[in-house]
């Protein structure tokens, strides 16, 4: 197998992972929306800045690299605020 | 997309500031300078019809040699006028080491613009008043801080144990010249949604003229806002600090008046 095949073999590979990716993405906006329903009833607030570092220490316990614990700090804190937005308009509807 | 109508209030604090189904109106002096000049501009306040006073007696000044304010003497002159004309006091706390004698003069602490990141004040203001009834906290946003930032520097008073917190914006610094500061009306009901707490409005500081202060005023009841802070003087003219951005105390009932057909569109009484 050349450079370039393995190459293309390997972009596959990252195209399958990041549909999955999309699938559990959306899979966790799903939930995040069934969770804000019940916040809503019990008038907890949608921002729980105390459950979401619940939610980031948590990340980094079980990250095992090669993504560094902050960068993946981030990349959840970017998941949970876009998925967060897509409940704060529903609210506004 | 369907329209739906405001489905009411649920922002309320349990001192009774804030409460559902109302848009609470602070206002008074930026500072106060005597007790001819408070007593005035208190009177005019309750003569209006609104319940809350505010005024300074440490000032936050952006240059030190501005008037600084009266300190405690200006605490005494508030207290005592509102006392008399059964006002409650609104007044800005900037050093935790004055925190018993503004909560011994005043009902609500301001946590100025410039303080929203000073930690350590938040966390004192919050377990001073734990368990009152009585106090309450007004926290003005940063004018560069995002609305998390701000929701997250009120967290630093409710989780010390304090409640009866208060959102206030109070502008954001833009590029823009001819306003002081600009308005962000988004984050009244961002911050509303996310944090479930009251959010009023600064007109005041924000534009930095009069002129404006008014439709700014409407604008915050139609943007879902629980109450205003305003500054009135009744000679702005010789205002020692911010004179340019005060209403004249007899416009104090017009406000009233301008501001009443707009909360009663939003299912709300001016208080």
């Amino acid at each position: 197998m050349d450079a370039n095949e393995r190459i293309s073999s390997l972009r596959e590979r990252v195209d399958e992972v990041d549909e999955e990716l999309v699938h559990l993405l959306n899979e966790r906006a799903r939930l995040v929306q069934e969770l804000a329903e019940y916040k809503l009833e019990a008038g907890i607030p949608l921002f729980d800045p105390r459950r979401e570092e619940e939610i980031l220490r948590r990340v980094v316990e079980i990250n095992e690299g090669p993504i560094y614990d902050s960068s993946m700090r981030d990349i959840f804190e970017l998941i949970m605020h876009r998925i967060r937005d897509i409940e704060l308009q529903r609210r506004g509807e | 997309m369907e329209v739906r109508e405001s489905t009411g209030v649920q922002a309320r604090t349990n001192n009774g500031m804030i409460r559902p189904q109302s848009f609470r109106v602070v206002a008074g002096p930026c500072t106060v300078e005597s007790y001819e000049q408070f007593e005035a501009s208190a009177r005019a306040v309750k003569e209006a019809g609104f319940s809350y006073v505010r005024g300074g007696a440490f000032k936050p000044r952006t240059s030190p040699y501005s008037f600084q304010g009266l300190g405690v003497e200006g605490l005494r002159i508030m207290s005592g006028v509102a006392g008399d004309l059964g006002l409650k006091v609104v007044t800005e706390i900037m050093d935790p080491a004055d925190i018993d004698v503004v909560m011994e003069h005043a009902q609500i602490l301001q946590i100025g613009t410039r303080n929203m990141h000073n930690f350590s004040l938040l966390k004192r203001v919050g377990s001073a008043i734990k368990g009152s009834k009585e106090h309450g906290v007004i926290l003005k946003r940063g004018f560069a801080a995002t609305v998390e930032e701000w929701i997250l520097a009120a967290e630093y008073i409710t989780s010390s144990g304090g409640d009866n917190v208060v959102l206030c914006e109070r502008g954001i610094r833009t590029f823009e010249p001819s306003t002081r500061f600009t308005l962000d009306l988004s984050a009244v009901i961002v911050a509303k949604r996310l944090s479930e707490l009251p959010v009023i409005v600064d007109p005041s500081h924000a534009a930095g003229r009069r002129d404006l202060v008014v439709p700014l005023s409407k604008a915050a009841v139609a943007a879902e806002a629980d109450g205003l802070l305003v500054e009135s003087h009744h000679e702005p003219r010789e205002a020692l600090c911010d004179g340019e951005q005060a209403l004249p105390v007899e416009d104090l009932m017009t406000l009233r008046e301008t501001l009443s057909p707009f909360a009663s569109a939003m299912g709300r009484r001016v208080i």
